[in-house]
């Protein structure tokens, strides 16, 4: 068996010449589950990622939701003194303050869709986005859990086609000290 | 003939004497040194789970803490927008009414729920002015349902006082709204916070497991090296035998 290396190759870069089929199809076996394993890590490395880029899109959104929300609360807030005060000081005069109480309702009434359209549909879609991104996290999760089982499954298989490969070669290696013990 | 150099796990060298023996040694010292840096990177990870766990924690105390400010100013906010201003204008409805010469029983029914409203607000905790304002103004209608001096003189003014007080009540109610939404804004900062905290936990386990199947096969390639090696000292004693023997037995 001859086995050549350049520089610091990774174990299956190895290029290696067996002289028994045995020997060959083991040594194929290992590379194949050594393969298997490396992409099933690689994909892993690469799903952690996407987990985390989702769970800061949903942190991202929460945050915006939680800021469009309370820019619609000062909103509606703001319209209701205002309209309250208006109707409290019309109440004060009421000698000659009934536009002023007529205004002073309509302005309480528009409180609700004045902090809607200031920050409470924002606040309704970037919530509804953290929800999606939380979904997405999730799944990618239970996605990462089965890669992980996948690279360990394939680890194992390729240690067992070493094990295999090594009592190929054990098998040579005493059929050789017989054929030397006859001689 | 190969030396290997000490490892810094033990201070003693030692002299293979065979290639492969030396080869095996040298497999065995990575293995021990690649075992002790997963056992280190197992260990950091861990603390760092710790704080993360306690991060989590802190998260949620803070967001339960915000809840609970966002729901007491969530009451005030629906009693005086609800309770205090509806009062008011049944009141102010009620004043306008005995004042026009209707009847005393809408005013009777609105000084029976200032009395109850007073109660519950001294039940709640609120103010202790505010209760008694309620309570006084439960009375004064009460005495205004009764038909008491100057009661049509009073009707006005009561209508004007308690669509103020409507009014006020509504101003409060709205104020105190924006302080609960920016309680409720908190608590929803805490748990975006504390999920992000848990998503960094997971990714941290599945780094732990990681490290941990990787120490599973370092010890299993550590065993498997070492059975290795001594298979081959023992293939190559057992050649070297034969050729001896053979040698002997033809001469």
């Amino acid at each position: 068996m001859n086995v050549t290396g350049a520089g610091a190759p990774r174990a299956h870069d190895i290029q290696a010449e067996f002289t028994s089929p045995g020997a060959s199809l083991a040594a194929l076996m290992v590379e194949a589950e050594a393969d298997a394993a490396q992409h099933a890590n690689e994909d892993l490395e690469a799903t952690k990622q996407r987990i985390a880029r989702a769970a800061d899109a949903e942190y991202k959104a929460s945050l915006r939701a939680a800021d469009a929300g309370f820019t619609a609360a000062l909103v509606q807030g703001g319209f209701t003194i205002a309209g309250g005060g208006m109707s409290a000081y019309a109440a004060h005069d009421p000698a000659g303050s009934q536009e002023l109480a007529v205004t002073g309702r309509t302005v309480s009434e528009l409180a609700k869709p004045a902090g809607e359209l200031a920050g409470g549909r924002e606040q309704a879609r970037e919530a509804a986005a953290a929800q999606r991104h939380g979904r997405t996290g999730q799944q990618l999760e239970v996605e990462a859990q089965k890669l992980q089982d996948q690279a360990a499954r394939a680890q194992r298989r390729a240690e067992k086609a070493l094990d295999h490969g090594q009592q190929v070669i054990e098998a040579e290696a005493a059929r050789s000290t017989a054929v030397l013990s006859n001689y | 003939m190969s030396s290997v150099s000490a490892s810094p796990s033990n201070s003693t060298s030692t002299a293979p004497t065979s290639f492969s023996a030396g080869v095996m040694a040298l497999m065995l010292e990575s293995s021990a040194v690649r075992s002790q840096s997963s056992k280190l990177d197992v260990q950091l990870n861990s603390q760092e789970m710790q704080r993360l766990r306690a991060e989590v924690e802190r998260a949620i105390e803070a967001a339960r803490e915000a809840q609970e400010d966002a729901g007491m100013w969530g009451g005030i906010a629906d009693f005086f927008d609800g309770d205090v201003a509806r009062l008011a204008q049944v009141v102010a409805v009620a004043a306008l009414a005995v004042g026009s010469g209707g009847s005393a029983v809408p005013l009777l029914v609105g000084a029976m729920a200032l009395t109850a409203a007073a109660q519950a607000a001294e039940q709640a905790g609120l103010d202790p002015k505010l209760c008694m304002a309620l309570a006084v103004a439960g009375g004064l209608l009460g005495v205004l349902a009764g038909g008491g001096a100057g009661a049509a003189g009073l009707s006005g003014s009561i209508a004007q006082y308690a669509n103020m007080t409507a009014a006020g009540a509504t101003v409060v109610g709205g104020g105190s709204t924006v302080v609960q939404k920016y309680y409720e804004a908190d608590v929803t900062r805490a748990n975006a916070g504390a999920d992000r905290t848990r998503a960094k936990q997971q990714e941290l386990e599945l780094l732990v497991q990681q490290i941990i199947e990787r120490l599973g096969q370092i010890e299993r390639d550590t065993t498997r090296a070492a059975a290795t090696g001594s298979q081959l000292e023992q293939s190559s004693h057992e050649s070297q035998i034969q050729v001896t023997r053979n040698i002997g037995g033809g001469t």
